[in-house]
């Protein structure tokens, strides 16, 4: 296990602290999110600056609902409630997670407001918008209404029912699940519908034959596990891809890895083929690229992937609590 | 605005005073912003905050939007602006276009052509458009979204039999198009109808006749059920005499036995997945364990797929041709 440089990728993960290209303008808060949390699952974190860094994620907060949250990026010069700068389920996730990894203890978090904006942002169909007032609504802000009430301990704002209603809607034929009813099943989507699940509690649904849940839960059909479980181990390929018939690619050691996790099925993932994997899309400048053979790593990809190698277990590299995504640790 | 004049040269703008960010910036993690960009931003939080609704305002989020196409306040405050200035909203269509070929992957992008065309009620030309944007990725799940969206919103169901079928002709291996294809049989009048299924069960034995096809072997699970599950079984077996067996048409065969609770058969087509698919040994020798082994009455085609998987090794094909890699020494 030694073909996987973990020194490279610690130079790396202190370099993306540096600087980052203008395309992240719009989605600062997770890319800023996935830069700590790096740092912290290599055990880098300690001198990072945290109060700093703290009072600008607090800076981000909108605190009256309807629009209570944390913005991805100051657009506006507005500090005030105004529907102009968003606070988006995504970026409030992120501030979450970054407030956790920091050691905050979310006093100065708008609890109660966030929760009210959140339960304004879910559909009559249990789907979810990114913000208030947003038109984009799909398996990923399920996720983010999910994790967020989870860090928060504070359910009041979401009807579970109707929520799972959606996500049973979004299983594909192959057991998989997609962003939306009727789409392609998807690694990246089954990681948010299974996370879901988990951190409402209610995971056990799609077990249903070994009777783990109770009878008031009887309306809610998913496939069986099985078929989830097969579909998913079949993605692996070396690496794992995130459909029937694509070709391995870093991010998704994360999405299928975790969520085999969650269904207690991680020992089925071919290990050394994967870390065979892993190794080739390595850089000579530490982190991941997409696919083997790139000659450069992208960011996204190499927070994802050294995620996905903590799944593997690999020393130097923290494990994840699965659906959350941060340090299992802090948990 | 020409990008190469600075915007504070420019006379339309000489009104505005610009605005900075107003925090200070957090140590780590810095965007180097291109100048014209930063620029930019400061007039736009100027007219922003001072709720400009104006030509100009319309002209600086076109170009922001060139330079940032994720950039959601920019999307919302440019929908605003065409409402207030009743703008044409064909002409804004052309401009989206223009964006879109250029960052099909995004999804601000296409949400925001769904409201758009909500607004105009037609969708004339919209599917020319998608053809061509699938052109460039046949597998873009965003296109596809907002393809569904259009199909059922618009009752464009008929000519779109017709395009998948163009698709799974041009690349079986398309799972997108093999997905599409059930959201066409799923929403059809005819489904769940005997007549219905096994024409489109023949449809998809057929694909399955490329043994190292993922696709139709996964849409075979659409048919499992009392009535077809014969018919599925004879094809298999058919498909084996004639091309060897595939991992994915074992895995088809233990799915079937499992269902009929062959207790022996699944043992035998485990054990050998776990033999052939190295990849996922543990996952195969896993489902062995589980299976209980008990004798039941065999048929021909059970004793048929016994002997084909204990005795002739030339039955079953290596299967890790598709991704192009190697089996590992």
């Amino acid at each position: 296990m030694e073909k996987l440089n973990i020194q490279k990728h610690i130079e790396y993960f202190r370099r993306t602290r540096e600087s980052l290209p203008q395309e992240v303008h719009s989605s600062y808060m997770t890319v800023l999110f996935f830069i700590i949390s790096g740092n912290d699952i290599l055990s880098q974190k300690d001198d990072l600056p945290k109060d700093e860094i703290i009072d600008w994620v607090y800076r981000q907060q909108v605190t009256q609902a309807p629009y209570a949250g944390f913005r991805a990026n100051p657009s506006a010069e507005i500090l005030t409630q105004t529907p102009w700068d968003y606070a988006s389920l995504a970026s409030t996730y992120s501030a979450l997670c970054i407030l956790k990894i920091l050691g905050d203890d979310y006093s100065r978090v708008a609890k109660n407001q966030i929760i009210i904006s959140l339960s304004q942002c879910i559909l009559e169909d249990g789907s979810v918008v990114s913000h208030y007032g947003g038109i984009e609504n799909d398996m990923r802000f399920v996720y983010c209404a999910c994790a967020i009430c989870y860090l928060l301990d504070n359910w009041n704002g979401i009807d579970k029912d109707k929520i799972t209603r959606f996500i049973a809607s979004c299983q594909s034929y192959e057991g998989s699940f997609a962003i939306s009813p009727g789409l392609e099943g998807h690694g990246g989507a089954t990681y948010c519908a299974l996370s879901s699940l988990y951190l409402m509690g209610r995971i056990g649904l799609l077990d249903k034959e070994n009777g783990v849940i109770d009878d008031s839960l009887c309306e809610f059909s998913f496939d069986r596990k099985d078929k989830l479980i097969e579909w998913l181990v079949m993605r692996q390929g070396l690496g794992f891809s995130g459909r029937s018939g694509k070709a391995p690619d870093t991010c998704y050691g994360y999405w299928v890895g975790l969520s085999l996790c969650m269904l207690g099925a991680s020992e089925y993932v071919n290990r050394l083929e994967n870390y065979e994997f892993y190794s080739e899309c390595q850089t000579v400048y530490g982190g991941f690229s997409k696919y083997p053979g790139l000659k450069r790593p992208d960011f996204t990809h190499s927070y994802l992937g050294l995620c996905a190698v903590g799944v593997l277990g690999i020393d130097g590299v923290k494990k994840l609590f699965a659906p959350i995504g941060i340090d299992e640790n802090l948990f | 605005m020409t990008s190469e004049i600075s915007m504070a040269q420019q006379s339309e703008w000489s009104d505005v005073i610009p605005k900075p960010e107003y925090s200070q910036k957090v140590k780590i993690g810095k965007i180097n912003y291109l100048p014209q960009f930063e620029e930019m931003m400061k007039y736009f939080r100027s007219v922003h905050d001072n709720k400009e609704y104006s030509e100009r305002a319309l002209n600086l989020t076109t170009n922001l939007l060139k330079a940032c196409p994720g950039f959601y306040t920019g999307w919302h405050y440019r929908a605003e602006l065409l409402d207030i200035l009743k703008k044409n909203l064909d002409e804004e269509l052309v401009f989206l276009s223009s964006l879109s070929l250029r960052n099909h992957k995004n999804y601000q992008i296409w949400n925001y052509r769904r409201e758009l065309i909500k607004k105009i009620g037609s969708c004339e030309g919209e599917i020319d458009f998608l053809n061509i944007v699938l052109d460039i990725d046949c597998k873009n799940i965003h296109v596809w979204g907002y393809r569904q969206w259009l199909i059922t919103t618009f009752n464009l169901w008929d000519q779109e039999y017709e395009y998948v079928a163009k698709l799974l002709d041009e690349d079986p291996y398309n799972n997108s198009a093999w997905s599409q294809r059930y959201f066409l049989e799923s929403h059809s009048q005819f489904y769940k109808t005997s007549e219905f299924e096994k024409k489109n069960l023949e449809f998809v034995l057929e694909h399955c006749k490329n043994i190292d096809n993922e696709c139709p072997y996964n849409y075979l699970k659409v048919y499992y059920c009392q009535e077809l599950k014969e018919r599925i079984m004879q094809g298999l077996v058919d498909i084996a005499k004639d091309k060897g067996f595939s991992r994915f048409l074992l895995q088809n065969l233990g799915f079937l036995y499992e269902k009929d609770a062959k207790g022996e058969m699944c043992d035998i087509v485990y054990k050998k997945l776990a033999k052939i698919d190295f990849m996922r040994k543990g996952y195969w020798n896993w489902k062995v364990r589980r299976t209980v082994r008990k004798n039941i009455q065999r048929t021909d085609n059970d004793i048929w797929v016994c002997r084909a998987l204990r005795d002739n090794e030339e039955y079953y094909n290596p299967i890790y041709n598709y991704y192009k890699y190697s089996a590992p020494q």
